[in-house]
């Protein structure tokens, strides 16, 4: 931050306009109340005032690097207190010698000036307060704007990173191949059409209202995966079916909010995907110890190489999973000839 | 005049919803529907199609894989959820590019379009060599290679390329497995595979560089490079700066 008065061009000329009305009242007051000459009036209004309208600029500088939050207001008052008497000897200072000089007549004058002093140091220490005042005023008004402007970047940037988690939740192809279907289904079937709608609705609802670090139970996560499969059921028919094997004893165990959705589309996107063949996605649910054991494994075609990379969506359960349980490895995958496992290892209080 | 037409998708709704709004047109003829790119393409080889409605993520191959195993191409509109690959699609000539789901007045559009230019084009098909250059120009490095052995299609990593000979019009691609011929420039495979992993030594020849055992002199002031399989492969002057570069030599 530079000093307002130099940076800002309608602020200097504030600052000017200011002080030659300060100057105006210090010159009648000199004329009319105590008797100067009008030119000496004129050259101590002039000279005084130009002095201190100088070391005010500077003093922007004594608040501005001083960091008034760091100490107790004592040492800022003290502070200021040293700063103020300095500059008000400087002033005072060069103020006297510059007169000594410029003005014609002495006599009278030095009498005058010797004996104003004190007041002169009065009226400085209040205006000193009020440069100091100032500068604060426009250093806390600039800080609130610098954090209120931040504090609109940070919501944007919480917002993006939101639409962003939508986004990985719901892959918006899928979205759009689903569409598709309703599309055609709508023409000669419309019973499984309004289905397909409502499926899907309760689908994206429970996708758009979950919230990352809830738990939840088995049952209502298994209801969310069906209502998934069962959509993609209407796009694939016969070449996608699905199994789970969920014992009664493990229905209410409790999970990560959403945390099989990527898991399922996995096995989705590399088994029906890329398969010409049907194929299975058998879930099946144990429970070891203190360990709720998920396992859902997909046929592959071993022929097809894959395509590139694990998805950030399976490297989000595995940083999830990470920062729930504060446990590494929860999350592991086995392949087999034809067969692609994964496996979630979820522990239970 | 019938047109003969092939949709390709591996989804029964999306194939049916075609087939719907396909019935004001009655000089098209959906002579078969195929779900996946193995399908297509022994489809198209049997029916020899006017215009084919292709999806692109299919089972095994995609639909552009499966373009370039043709000689030749039938007229094309893409249809697909992928809004990514339309680049890709019209510099393969498609007639359109369709985004699912679409409505019937665009799709009606499309099928003009691809009807016009089927009249136009009566005579003169564009072979797919000629615009085969331009594919795959947008993503990076290609990750696999789809070739025909007889009647099969074979999908081949590209980390089991050994290299790569110029044949004629055509490349022979060499594996542990054998060699596998493909209609291909060398000049795609010089632009389209990993730099970092294969190098041009010759006019004729892309090697993968981790096959290389050996560099030996050869006649005077020319190299031949010995593969891990026992293949000797010259090396031209410009290859042979390439390969050092490439190399750290």
């Amino acid at each position: 931050m530079q000093n307002p008065f130099l940076e800002r061009k309608t602020y200097s000329i504030a600052y000017g306009i200011a002080w030659i009305l300060i100057i105006g009242i210090h010159v009648s007051v000199l004329y009319f109340f105590s008797d100067q000459g009008l030119v000496d009036s004129l050259i101590d209004g002039v000279v005084f005032n130009t002095l201190f309208a100088l070391l005010g600029l500077s003093l922007w500088y004594a608040v501005r690097y001083y960091d008034s939050s760091r100490g107790a207001i004592l040492d800022t008052f003290l502070y200021h207190f040293g700063t103020a008497a300095l500059a008000l000897a400087l002033w005072l200072g060069l103020g006297y010698l510059i007169m000594m000089y410029v003005i014609p007549d002495l006599s009278d004058y030095q009498v005058f000036l010797e004996k104003s002093m004190p007041w002169r140091a009065i009226s400085g220490l209040f205006l000193y307060s009020l440069m100091v005042m100032v500068y604060y005023l426009y250093i806390n008004q600039e800080d609130r704007k610098a954090r209120i402007s931040k504090e609109a970047d940070l919501n944007l940037q919480v917002r993006e990173a939101e639409i962003d988690r939508l986004k990985s939740q719901i892959n918006p192809h899928f979205l759009f191949n689903s569409l598709n279907s309703i599309a055609s289904l709508t023409l000669d079937r419309p019973k499984q059409a309004r289905e397909m709608i409502i499926k899907l609705s309760s689908f994206l609802r429970s996708s758009l209202e979950y919230k990352e670090n809830e738990l939840t139970d088995l049952t209502s996560e298994l209801d969310h995966i069906r209502q998934y499969l069962e959509i993609e059921k209407i796009r694939f028919g016969d070449k996608l079916m699905f199994k789970f094997e969920v014992p009664e004893s493990c229905i209410d165990c409790r999970l990560p909010n959403m945390i099989l959705q990527p898991l399922f589309e996995n096995a989705i996107k590399h088994g029906v995907y890329e398969s010409t063949e049907p194929v299975e996605i058998l879930t099946k649910v144990t429970k070891k110890a203190n360990h709720l054991i998920l396992s859902i494994s997909n046929d592959f075609d071993p022929d097809i190489p894959s395509r590139k990379g694990k998805g950030i969506g399976i490297q989000n359960v595995d940083n999830r999973m990470q920062l729930v349980y504060q446990s590494s490895n929860l999350l592991q995958f086995r392949k087999t000839a034809n067969r692609y496992t994964a496996e979630l290892i979820i522990p239970q209080k | 005049m019938t047109i003969k037409a092939i949709i390709i998708d591996d989804e029964q709704p999306a194939r049916n919803l075609i087939r719907s709004y396909l019935q004001p047109f009655k000089e098209i003829d959906v002579v078969t529907e195929c779900q996946n790119g193995f399908e297509g393409l022994k489809a198209i080889q049997e029916f020899n199609p006017d215009l084919i409605f292709l999806d692109i993520q299919m089972p095994k191959i995609t639909g552009f894989e499966m373009l370039e195993l043709l000689e030749q191409l039938p007229v094309v509109i893409f249809s697909t959820a992928y809004d990514q690959y339309a680049i890709k699609a019209f510099e393969l000539n498609a007639a359109d590019y369709l985004l699912k789901p679409y409505e019937e007045e665009r799709f009606g559009q499309a099928v003009s379009r691809a009807l016009e230019r089927i009249e136009a084009a009566k005579d003169s098909v564009l072979p797919v060599k000629e615009i085969l250059d331009s594919h795959q120009t947008e993503s990076g490095p290609i990750d696999r290679i789809v070739v025909k052995t007889g009647n099969k299609i074979k999908v081949i990593p590209v980390e089991q390329v050994e290299y790569i000979e110029a044949y004629d019009d055509y490349v022979n691609i060499y594996t542990s497995e054998g060699r596998f011929i493909k209609q291909q420039t060398m000049g795609f495979y010089d632009k389209h595979l990993n730099a970092k992993e294969f190098a041009r030594v010759h006019r004729s020849h892309i090697v993968r560089l981790n096959q290389i055992v050996q560099i030996e002199p050869y006649e005077k002031d020319s190299k031949v490079l010995i593969l891990r399989s026992g293949v000797r492969i010259k090396v031209s002057r410009s290859g042979l700066k390439v390969l050092k570069d490439k190399l750290g030599l």
